[in-house]
């Protein structure tokens, strides 16, 4: 480490701000810096004169640029109207195609008036012919009155026979019932009043005085899972089933 | 009890009673219609068969010497001893030719319902007349009748599917079809305000369910119908081979009743339906998992003579009939 010169003179007691020891050895340190970066210097020089040259050959100059995009420009303008035009074109001839349509129809219409025209002056010249025609109108008219009420009539009489017919089919149904049930036997190979067997007969197979002498030891507790898993209420369901049954 | 009246359930594998108690709500009894008899081989036998049906509590008879355990117990323990629990009922209606059964049957229906006072008024249900069979339900009706009268009641039947309708129809303006999925057969009717228009019924059910799946399986059929109550069946979501073959014969009865139920229908003179009308469907077949969306899924397949607007299970399919038979007895 190098030797630290403190020659500076001492003025008075107190001390110094700048000539201290530390001071010094910053100052050399400073010192050493600034020289080690002035040996750096050439080198970084000699490395920035090495560097290569841009070739600015393959650029194009900003006119040149400029004068590309206004031809892209207008090329694009250029197409864009002309597809607008064809567009226009279109149209213009669907238009016209329609005006001739419109022109057609208000010709036909205009031949339609005058013939029109003619008719009601032919029917003024014969008043006589419009009058029957106005007879026969009234006559047809009514006629069809007379058969909108004979219709009228024949519809009622459809309604009852369906009616009718309902109620047969129910009689008929009851009939058909009955007989299945048993409740009506029938006539073929039978008469009204000729005796029938009467199979069903019940006859308890356990004797009255002959039962055998049982001792239960049977103890039956309450389903407790039914009573209370179903959520039934049964005063409301009674209830229903009341209305429903109409007691 | 509140309210007189009762309803009665009298199901081929199930009793079930409904009554109202002193509050005015209804209370379901049930009790299982299966019979095992054990005959002991000496007294000390006959003593500790005793204690042993004591201590499982279960309920029996003791009919002279023998001992007879009545409903879930008979079950399981004709089960264990690999033996099929007696069934005094068959499809649906009493047998003459189970004479012995009667009186325990008759024990049973009054261990549900207990004695009745002043002629109280009673509905049974009664299966309609079958399509695909021939049994006497005339015998049946009468017997019942006979019995529930010695009880002290006064006792009227009614049809099991129209009793579903006054249990399950009453938003439905008493309008619709009810489907009861038993244990015997399958009871169906079709309702238009309030009047049965066709009823019918079929001979096969849970019972049938169960010895085919017996039979196909080498297994017993009371064995089988413990796998299916009691195994949470899930007829989209079978869990092991009996459950699988208990999935195919759910089916296969599906199927067999959609299409008698709809060849019956389209047969019949059924009025002209303004709006679409309910499917409900009971029972304890209907209790397995998804049988609705079985159901559903097969019926839209066939070809119904009237527009369905919805299928729906009855709020418990083991009490709808009971208690539809207890609102016809309060009314």
């Amino acid at each position: 480490m190098a030797r630290i010169k403190y020659n500076k003179e001492r003025l008075s007691g107190k001390q110094i701000g700048g000539g201290g020891p530390r001071d010094r050895q910053m100052a050399l340190k400073l010192q050493q810096q600034s020289e080690m970066l002035k040996q750096v210097s050439p080198t970084i020089s000699a490395q920035v004169s090495e560097q290569r040259e841009v070739d600015l050959s393959q650029y194009l100059l900003l006119s040149e640029v400029k004068k590309k995009l206004e031809e892209a420009v207008a090329a694009t303008a250029e197409g864009e109207r002309k597809r607008f035009e064809s567009g226009l074109k279109n149209l213009n001839e669907q238009l016209n195609a329609e005006r001739k349509k419109v022109g057609a129809v208000q010709d036909q219409l205009i031949s339609a008036n005058a013939e029109i025209a003619r008719l009601k002056a032919q029917i003024n010249q014969f008043p006589e012919i419009s009058e029957k025609a106005r007879q026969l109108i009234n006559e047809k008219e009514l006629s069809i009155f007379k058969l909108q009420a004979q219709l009228d009539a024949k519809e009622e009489i459809y309604l009852h026979s369906s009616k009718d017919l309902e109620e047969l089919k129910a009689k008929l149904d009851k009939l058909y019932d009955r007989i299945a049930d048993g409740s009506i036997k029938p006539l073929v190979g039978s008469k009204m009043d000729r005796p029938t067997l009467e199979d069903k007969i019940f006859i308890d197979p356990i004797e009255k005085d002959k039962e055998p002498d049982l001792d239960s030891h049977i103890e039956i507790k309450e389903d407790a899972t039914s009573k209370t898993d179903s959520g039934r209420d049964i005063n409301t369901d009674l209830a229903k089933l009341r209305n429903l049954l109409k007691l | 009890m509140g309210i007189k009246g009762v309803g009665l359930d009298i199901g081929t594998n199930m009793l079930v009673s409904a009554m109202m108690n002193e509050e005015g709500q209804p209370v379901y009894k049930r009790q299982r219609d299966a019979f095992f008899k054990i005959s002991p081989k000496s007294e000390v036998n006959r003593k500790s068969i005793k204690m042993s049906l004591e201590g499982r509590k279960a309920n029996f008879i003791i009919d002279g010497g023998d001992f007879v355990v009545v409903g879930e117990d008979a079950l399981h323990m004709a089960n264990e001893r690999n033996l099929e629990a007696r069934r005094p009922m068959k499809r649906g209606v009493l047998s003459p030719k189970e004479k012995a059964s009667l009186p325990m049957i008759k024990l049973i229906i009054q261990s549900l319902i207990g004695k009745g006072l002043e002629n109280d008024k009673l509905i049974f249900s009664i299966p309609a007349e079958p399509i695909d069979g021939d049994f006497d339900i005339f015998y049946h009706t009468e017997m019942m009748k006979t019995y529930l009268r010695e009880m002290g009641f006064d006792p009227e039947p009614l049809n099991e599917g129209f009793a579903i309708a006054f249990s399950e129809l009453l938003d439905d303006n008493l309008t619709g079809a009810c489907i009861s999925w038993g244990a015997g057969m399958i009871n169906s009717v079709v309702c238009y305000e309030g009047d049965p228009i066709v009823q019918f019924s079929l001979t096969k059910g849970g019972d049938w369910i169960d010895a085919s799946v017996g039979k196909a399986l080498d297994l017993n059929a009371s064995m089988v119908q413990i796998e299916k109550e009691e195994s949470a069946l899930d007829l989209l979501n079978p869990k092991d081979k009996i459950q699988e073959a208990l999935a195919v014969y759910y089916n296969v009865l599906i199927n067999y009743a959609l299409d008698n139920i709809v060849f019956e229908l389209k047969r019949s003179k059924l009025p002209a339906f303004r709006e679409p009308i309910p499917v409900i469907v009971s029972g304890g077949l209907a209790l397995a998992a998804n049988f609705v969306e079985k159901f559903r899924s097969e019926a839209e397949k066939k070809k119904f003579p009237f527009k369905i607007k919805e299928i729906r299970r009855a709020k418990d399919p083991m009490t709808a009939v009971s208690h539809g038979c207890l609102m016809a007895a309060i009314l």
